[in-house]
């Protein structure tokens, strides 16, 4: 007997065809949308362009300056906000410094603020996969694993740079808690452009909000209108004040570090370079600067060895790197950021290496 | 496990895939038992015990009521022995509340402890449903169902378990005595509810709230036409979050070949309270009608005893919503406003006379003054807002536009379906954008995060 069914108090109610309609048309917008979007944002870099610091976060934009760094330059330089340069201007950064010293614009700076190595890993794998067939400069900054904390080895929950880019299901950091609905979130993120493009809408048209807590704080505001098509151009001056650490208070510390076969970090660091090799790259990784003179005694000694560990496996794995040598102390601005005068040092000590020459001259006769 | 989260998408396709190739074997009611008792589980298992023993309880009282000549006393076995569950769950924190605030007045040198017990979500629903299959048995409206395991799946039936409609026996057991047909039309119209009521509930209700929140958080601090839009926000986030829940719940259970009851009937149309009664969570007032005001005496014994039937129905309502005065006070606002309203809806003057749009902008004013009480977190606060709408003058309430807006294109969508150009609804080209919009503004402007369904408490 069939029953009688009260439908609903409206008038939704679609057939399949119309169902399909409308999987069509939003697959489509899905597909379309983020592959168009670029042609109607404008974006511009200009020598030493850097990513907003603002936009640390948006990784979409990431991969928009890599695809186009990629395409207009042959080397880049990834790394955390040492590559990115926290403490100087836009030109004055690493990558600034290593075209001056090639004589041209070779390098493109891809540094992001706050880009532990898991988090590297991340960004490459999901954002960076225009990075192949590239010169790339690899720079590990070991103050990630100054401790099991910054190393993520920890047991204790706590919050973190980019947690959007560590793993979420297998090999996930104990530290690292989000819920099962975050996670599918983040995931989707990752995987349908889609999803990351409504993130870089938020983060650069509503504040980082949801449009919703948006309009609470802009209650009279076309959302429509905040959609400038602008994007925010980065600041050439320093990100945090350029004063010399020991004038900054900072005291000595007694960084514990974690060696480096226990480190997560490094285990994620090493996956990276894994990522860009089977990409095709041609890597080459800085370790360090790290400011040995805000260290004790015993923390430089234990920094040593795990240093020596990492150096071991590169050479073993047969990758070009170079372990920067200590910088003069008033060259830099924390335990690991070095100031202007650093960077320069730092570019001037590679120009120094018969290798890194030799890579250049091959970057620049391609 | 809410219906817009990750865990119940994950959870509905499994318990679907395999679902869908039982549904001709006589195993599937065994495997939708299954799943409703995992799906109310997952919020604690300790709940599957109460759920169990309810429906244990109601499912040999009425073995018994058949089999005994003392019909009336497996009745109230089954029925007492419900609302003392439910009473004890949902009601001893009130209870001694209650008595420590009368020991403390009578200046009593002691308390009884708080008894900390925890809150089962839905059992306010299930409870009902199992008592209304025990009073149907006994008035002989449906059969006593044999099978133990179809008993229980009705009872606990996951899409209609946490917020209802509380159904009856006589329209989803003889659903489940068949093997459930799944047509294509089926899952259409399912996923149809369930977009309409995810976007109800994601995009609407849970924006409404964010402004409601804040601001009957610290009424003090708000001026009175910031609180009168909080409260008219709040009306129609109650609407959103509520009815939003039962068309995702219809839509499930749609899709899985049953029919549930309407629940909501585009309420803020209503002409008159009794109108909006009709309109308003219909499987719960439609409850209180039959199992409370009809047989307290119905409109039969006279207006007085109309109106003393009315109260109770309407207090006992609002008692059921939540354990706090507010919601007795809540219950019984509704009784006073349809004393007063109830003969002069009955008059020529006002069936013929009144324009229908004031009728219902009166009703929707009452209404959410109404909800002032439902939704303040006591009644000092309810007052302090009643007091300020009117006394603390006018500022700019920052209300955001598009909210309002939406509410509106809501309101005037409605405002068409009842009206006689219904049919532009219909045209199949709107419907289509209308559900591309509602996906589109889903997945891109959605919150992250899940608000809980504020039935849920109830």
């Amino acid at each position: 007997m069939k029953r009688s069914f009260t439908f609903s108090s409206n008038s939704i109610r679609l057939s399949w065809a119309s169902w399909l309609i409308v999987a069509a048309i939003v697959a489509g917008i899905i597909y379309f949308l983020p592959v168009l979007w670029p042609k109607f944002e404008h974006f511009n870099p200009q020598t030493d362009y850097r990513l907003p610091y603002e936009l640390s976060n948006d990784y979409w934009v990431f991969k928009r300056w890599s695809r186009y760094a990629c395409s207009e330059y042959p080397a880049v330089v990834i790394g955390d906000s040492v590559i990115w340069g926290q403490y100087v201007a836009m030109d004055e950064t690493l990558s600034h410094y290593l075209n001056e010293q090639a004589g041209r614009e070779i390098f493109a700076n891809l540094g992001v603020d706050g880009t532990h190595p898991a988090a590297i890993l991340g960004l490459l794998k999901y954002y960076g996969r225009a990075i192949s067939n590239k010169a790339v400069i690899l720079h590990l900054n070991p103050l990630w694993m100054s401790s099991k904390k910054h190393d993520l080895s920890g047991e204790e929950e706590f919050r973190f740079n980019h947690p959007d880019l560590v793993p979420l299901f297998i090999s996930k950091p104990d530290c690292y808690r989000p819920s099962f609905s975050r996670r599918i979130g983040i995931a989707l993120e990752r995987s349908v452009p889609f999803f990351n493009w409504t993130s870089h809408i938020k983060a650069v048209y509503f504040e980082n909000m949801d449009l919703q807590n948006w309009t609470l704080e802009n209650p009279y505001t076309n959302p429509l209108k905040a959609i400038t098509l602008e994007l925010p151009q980065p600041e050439n001056k320093p990100k945090s004040n350029p004063v010399v650490w020991s004038e900054r208070g900072m005291k000595e510390q007694d960084f514990p570090w974690v060696q480096a076969e226990e480190s997560f970090q490094w285990a994620s660091f090493k996956e990276a370079i894994k990522i860009l090799k089977s990409r095709n790259n041609d890597v080459f990784v800085t370790l360090g600067p790290f400011n040995p003179y805000i260290l004790t005694e015993e923390s430089l000694a234990r920094y040593g060895n795990m240093k020596g560990q990492m150096e071991a496996w590169l050479e073993e794995e047969g990758i070009d790197y170079k372990s920067l040598p200590d910088l003069p102390s008033e060259y830099y601005a924390d335990a690991s950021h070095p100031l202007k005068e650093g960077y320069a040092r730092i570019a001037e000590q590679l120009f120094g290496m018969e290798s890194f020459i030799n890579r250049v001259k091959g970057i620049s006769s391609e | 496990m809410l219906f817009h989260s990750w865990h119940f998408a994950i959870f509905f396709i499994i318990v679907y895939s395999i679902y869908f190739p039982l549904r001709k074997t006589r195993f599937y009611l065994h495997w939708l038992l299954i799943a409703s008792y995992v799906f109310y589980g997952w919020w604690n298992p300790f709940y599957l015990l109460i759920i169990a023993y309810s429906t244990t309880v109601n499912y040999f009282a009425v073995i018994l009521m058949e089999r005994s000549q003392r019909k009336k006393l497996w009745l109230a076995v089954g029925v007492v022995n419900s609302l003392l569950l439910l009473g004890f769950f949902k009601y001893s924190v009130f209870a001694v509340d209650n008595l420590n605030a009368l020991l403390s007045m009578f200046r009593a040198p002691y308390t009884i402890p708080a008894p900390g017990i925890l809150f089962p979500v839905g059992i306010s629903f299930y409870t009902f449903q199992a008592v209304s299959y025990t009073i149907d048995v006994y008035r002989g409206k449906v059969d006593r169902e044999k099978s133990f395991v179809r008993f229980a799946t009705f009872v606990s039936l996951f899409p209609r378990l946490l917020a209802g409609p509380i159904e009856r026996a006589g329209n989803v057991l003889p659903q489940l005595t068949e093997k459930p047909r799944i047509s294509p039309e089926n899952v259409t119209d399912g996923l149809s509810l369930f977009v309409v009521g995810i976007f109800k509930k994601v995009a609407l209700a849970d924006y409404l709230a964010l402004y409601v929140d804040k601001v009957y958080a610290a009424p003090d601090l708000f001026d009175g036409l910031t609180l009168m839009m909080a409260s008219f926000a709040f009306a129609w986030q109650i609407y959103f979050d509520f009815s939003g829940y039962s068309d995702m719940a219809r839509g499930i259970a749609r899709m899985m070949g049953f029919d549930l009851m309407l629940n909501f009937n585009n309420p803020y149309l209503a002409t008159g309270l009794g109108d909006f009664w009709s309109r308003w969570h219909i499987s719960l007032s439609s409850w209180f009608r039959d199992y409370l005001y009809i047989p307290l005496g119905g409109n039969r014994k006279g207006k007085f005893n109309t109106y003393r039937n009315m109260f109770i129905t309407m207090v006992v309502s609002g008692l059921w919503h939540g354990a706090a005065w507010t919601f007795v006070i809540w219950g019984a606002l509704h009784a006073v406003g349809r004393f007063m309203t109830r003969e002069l809806e009955r008059t020529e003057f006002y069936a013929e006379k009144i324009p229908r749009l004031l009728k219902q902008i009166s009703v929707f004013i009452f209404v959410t003054f109404a909800w002032i009480f439902f939704r303040a977190s006591s009644i000092g606060d309810a007052a302090t807002i009643v007091k300020r709408i009117f006394t603390a003058g006018m500022a700019d309430p920052k209300f955001p536009v598009l909210a309002l807006l939406l509410c509106l294109s809501i309101w005037l969508y409605q405002f068409l379906f009842e009206s006689r150009i219904k049919r532009i609804l219909e045209w199949r080209p709107l419907k289509i954008g209308v559900v591309c919009l509602i996906i589109l503004y889903l997945v891109i402007f959605a919150r992250a995060g899940n608000e809980a369904f504020i039935y849920l408490q109830f």
